[in-house]
């Protein structure tokens, strides 16, 4: 396994720009997602480790070899696609002794490992069975042993559960993440399913427009976002903007001291962003907050049934907020009520535009 | 029986009747010069009136002939590795190298002009280019005709077939597991478009073989091929030209055997994985 770093990658297509001045590290045995919506670039990221793109501008280094002209067969690299790409013609024992009879390992080595990687994969008995034999999920499984089966420095997945149904997909997820645990691989991850990214990885990547928005630990990219972007692609659904004074901000109306939200920010136009689940809902005023929470006044406007959980939608002086609440909560509330949103300061998100 | 039940029986029996008629108007014309090239004396019978072997015997001691079919063989076995092996190349560049949409449909179109122009046009532009080379009055002039005119099948064949495989994600695949671009071609890429392959190559085969416009114009003394060796036989001994064509019957479909056995035999070796 191998450390890798990208130093100011660019890659064009033409006028457009899929990659842009893109620089990160990923440490050895690390699991990295690339976590964005489609044409964000992080396919073409990962391809460019790969060898199959070549960059524009910028270094790409595996270990502490610099691979810009380095063919992918040289790379000592796994790749795993999203369709698969099992060879149709090959049993599921040739596919996998493709990469060792290619590194021309003598016959029993070669019959030992692909072994040790069906037993990985959970796939023993499956050897002589064509591609077109096997399930989605089944395949995907070859596609990862035989991609493993040259102990490549970095395992590079292009969204390879993309096509299977959402229950195999979890299931596939957790053996994923415990195969890449045994095998210690660098793993370099790419998907536009936060879950999948926030499931699987140690560091995440969130790409936008071909430059990366925010790098982190799943809690940190998930708790803290900076910008509009990332708030957004994660699905925070309270977003406004708001005018940043010199020492204060207007929120919902009111002056607050910037101060007491304890962040740097520039003067002007910004955003803030709450998460659903951390405004608390009362019916009365509550009492004893404390100067570290603010309390927003509204009516709520509508409900949404969700099974053990309702969403309700409240107005706070012409601001829509959405918050949760347990359904036998909200089976209390009528359309019209007047209710009290508890939020702490430290989960107001300001972002940059 | 009511009338509906008549009309479907009615309606079946004539369907029979078109399909057996139109098999054996296919046959007819394929078989009678089959059977012509053991006539001696066939006028007002369905069958020859006295038979020989005399036409076998001729087309074996005839140099002619046997030069002739040396020639269309050679020439149609040229046209097909070559046509086959440019289209090859040029579709791996499509599908691995060019993303541009518009560079494919120009490419497509590009190769099916050949099906929209008479041969006697295309033959005379190939003579008018190559006359004054070195290439003039060589077979080459008619390899390079018939390079042109086999151009829509060998595409359209090896097009649909590396469609329908992914040959990009399959290079790419076969790449990332340590393969040159080159192994990838052999052992992952010609095994999964074999058939496309071998039915372009007889095609191509086909199309240079049979091909008489052409060679009437462009094949040199030498080389003068089959077809105008029919040709020229027709309107001395129509049953000496039976003869040839029972030849160039037998001889097409031996090659067709031979191509798939011997490229299926060639493929095979690349394929091979230990087990």
């Amino acid at each position: 396994m191998k450390e890798v770093k990208l130093v100011g990658v660019s890659k064009y297509f033409g006028s457009t720009v899929a990659v842009d001045n893109v620089s990160l590290e990923v440490n050895k045995g690390e699991f990295f997602t690339l976590l964005g919506p489609s044409g964000c670039g992080k396919t073409t990221t990962l391809r460019m480790i790969a060898g199959f793109e070549k960059p524009d501008k910028g270094r790409i280094y595996i270990g502490e070899v610099l691979v810009n002209d380095l063919p992918p067969e040289k790379r000592n690299i796994g790749f795993v696609f999203q369709n698969y790409a099992l060879f149709p013609h090959m049993t599921v024992f040739e596919n996998i002794a493709f990469p060792l009879k290619l590194k021309k390992y003598s016959e029993s080595e070669i019959r030992r490992r692909v072994k040790e990687l069906l037993s990985l994969v959970k796939l023993e008995g499956f050897e002589n069975r064509y591609p077109r034999q096997l399930s989605g999920g089944q395949q995907q499984r070859v596609a990862l042993a035989r991609a493993l089966a040259r102990e490549p420095d970095v395992l590079l997945l292009d969204e390879p559960l993309s096509n299977l149904d959402a229950l195999l997909r979890i299931e596939l997820r957790r053996e994923l993440k415990n195969i890449q645990r045994k095998t210690g691989v660098t793993a370099i991850y790419v998907t536009h399913d936060q879950d999948e990214a926030f499931s699987l990885s140690d560091r995440i990547a969130v790409m936008n427009k071909g430059r990366i928005e925010a790098v982190g630990s799943p809690d940190s990219v998930f708790n803290s976002p900076r910008t509009l972007f990332v708030a957004r692609f994660l699905r925070y659904k309270n977003i406004f903007e708001v005018k940043v004074g010199k020492d204060t901000v207007e929120l919902f109306g009111r002056q607050f001291p910037l101060k007491d939200f304890n962040v740097e920010v520039a003067e002007g136009k910004m955003y803030v962003a709450i998460r659903p689940d951390t405004l608390h809902v009362y019916t009365k005023p509550p009492e004893e907050i404390g100067g570290d929470y603010i309390v927003l006044e509204g009516k709520l406007v509508d409900k949404l049934f969700y099974g053990s959980e309702t969403e309700i939608y409240v107005n706070v002086q012409g601001y829509e907020l959405i918050t949760l609440v347990s359904t036998s909560l909200a089976n209390t509330l009528k359309v019209g009520d007047n209710l009290y949103l508890l939020v702490s300061k430290k989960d107001l998100k300001f972002l940059t535009p | 029986m009511k009338l509906s039940d008549a009309l479907y029986v009615f309606s079946k029996i004539v369907s029979y009747i078109t399909l057996f008629a139109i098999i054996a108007y296919i046959f007819l014309v394929s078989f009678v010069p089959v059977i012509g090239a053991f006539a001696l004396k066939w006028e007002f019978s369905i069958l020859p009136e006295v038979w020989t072997l005399n036409n076998i015997k001729f087309l074996l001691e005839d140099p002619f002939v046997l030069r002739s079919l040396y020639s269309s063989l050679l020439i149609a076995s040229i046209t097909s590795v070559v046509s086959v092996t440019i289209y090859l190349l040029v579709i791996m560049f499509l599908f691995l190298r060019e993303r541009s949409r518009w560079v494919h449909t120009f490419v497509e179109v590009s190769v099916l002009i050949p099906l929209m122009l008479p041969a006697i046009l295309i033959a005379l532009a190939i003579y008018e280019v190559y006359r004054p080379t070195m290439l003039g009055g060589t077979y080459w002039i008619l390899v390079f005709a018939h390079l042109t005119i086999v151009s829509p099948y060998v595409f359209r064949n090896l097009y649909s077939v590396a469609r329908m495989i992914d040959m990009k994600t399959l290079i790419e695949a076969a790449r990332s597991l340590g393969a040159g671009v080159l192994t990838a071609t052999y052992r992952v890429i010609l095994p999964n478009i074999y058939h496309g392959l071998i039915g372009a190559m007889l095609l191509a085969f086909a199309v240079s073989f049979g091909d008489f416009e052409m060679a009437n114009l462009l094949a040199p003394w030498q080389y003068r091929t089959v077809t105008i060796a029919i040709f020229q036989y027709f309107f001395k001994n129509a049953w000496n030209a039976s003869a040839i064509i029972l030849l160039v019957i037998i001889v097409s479909v031996l090659t067709s055997f031979l191509v798939a056995y011997l490229s299926r035999k060639a493929l095979a070796r690349y394929v091979e994985v230990v087990r």
